[in-house]
């Protein structure tokens, strides 16, 4: 077979998809996916969707648990709740763990040691990244924090606790 | 080596209990030479592995007591050599090896908090969150704002102390 064989076969096999899709669907009854996309209702929908302001509240609140825990659900991800407490994920809240909790050695150690002991091994060019991914991370969750104060202020002006 | 020798004589009693003192004493002695020659066919082993690394293999088996038990890095003495066989500058070089391997373990934490999946993860949604901070729930921000500080205090102290390293390093 050669190349325009090969491309006359292939267009054939491809028309025979789409009517073989086709007749599935007419036998069936229903909407094809390709179908919504072409019809632009699936991106609507998605649309919709991201900017009904129910679906991002549900969305900050299961991230919010996911990470930092749930007061009312203290068992749920880990102790003491979230992410950040997770021994086998990005645990930065163990660092400096007391030592009536279990936390491995490297962990029960202060930030300030633990940042010294990888300052030995990192090379230059290592660290330089790894400071700037730090600082960022810690730049962000300061500033969510500055966010939630700022609202938490502002909700008890409104509404004074008696 | 007390665990498993208890274990076998545990073993050896309820034998007995079940087909008499004989076939007890039988088993016990089998099972005894079948350990011997465990340990003598772990012994070999190591000892082809650490022939002429004398300090790598004490402290590989002081990080594997570490790493299984209560025992702290702290419990090692630094003046003196708690071994019998290795001098001061040996025990020196035991405590070297180990504190290389804490070190590493160290930015293998670090690359967790920056690099890992779960570091970019947090980046993201952060992000998102901080587009959203209207719909947190208000009773329970109380509870997250002290996770956050912390979370930011870890990392700023960690990046810190990179850099305080790295700078120390370029100095010396």
């Amino acid at each position: 077979m050669n190349r325009e064989e090969f491309d006359a076969l292939s267009r054939e096999v491809i028309d025979y998809q789409a009517r073989l899709s086709e007749w599935q669907r007419h036998g069936r009854g229903g909407t094809t996916l390709g179908e919504m996309i072409d019809s632009g209702a699936l991106a609507e929908g998605f649309v919709r969707l991201v900017s009904d302001p129910s679906y991002e509240q549900r969305e900050v609140r299961r991230k919010l648990k996911r990470w930092f825990g749930d007061p009312e659900q203290e068992w749920e991800y880990s102790r003491p709740g979230g992410m950040l407490y997770n021994i086998y994920d990005v645990c930065i809240n163990l660092v400096g763990g007391s030592s009536e909790d279990y936390v491995p050695d490297p962990l029960a150690a202060s930030p300030a040691e633990l940042g010294a002991r990888a300052g030995r091994v990192l090379t230059e060019r290592k660290a330089r990244t790894r400071i700037e991914r730090l600082r960022e991370t810690a730049r962000q969750a300061g500033k969510l924090a500055d966010d939630y104060e700022k609202r938490l202020d502002e909700e008890r002006a409104i509404r004074p606790i008696r | 080596m007390r665990r498993a020798s208890t274990y076998l004589e545990q073993q050896r009693e309820q034998i007995a209990a079940k087909e008499g003192n004989a076939a007890a004493k039988e088993w016990y002695e089998n099972a005894l030479k079948q350990r011997e020659r465990y340990l003598r066919a772990v012994a070999d082993r190591e000892f082809g592995k650490y022939a002429d690394k004398k300090a790598e293999y004490v402290a590989e088996k002081l990080l594997e007591v570490i790493g299984t038990s209560t025992a702290r890095y702290e419990d090692l003495p630094r003046d003196h050599s708690p071994i019998a066989g290795l001098n001061r500058f040996e025990w020196g070089q035991v405590l070297a090896i180990i504190e290389r391997h804490r070190d590493e373990i160290a930015a293998r934490y670090v690359e967790r908090f920056t690099m890992s999946r779960g570091a970019k993860d947090l980046r993201i949604y952060l992000t998102y969150l901080l587009r959203f901070p209207q719909y947190a729930e208000i009773g329970k921000l109380e509870f997250y704002i002290p996770r956050l500080r912390l979370a930011q205090r870890n990392l700023e102290g960690i990046a810190d102390a990179i850099e305080a390293e790295q700078e120390r390093r370029k100095g010396a």
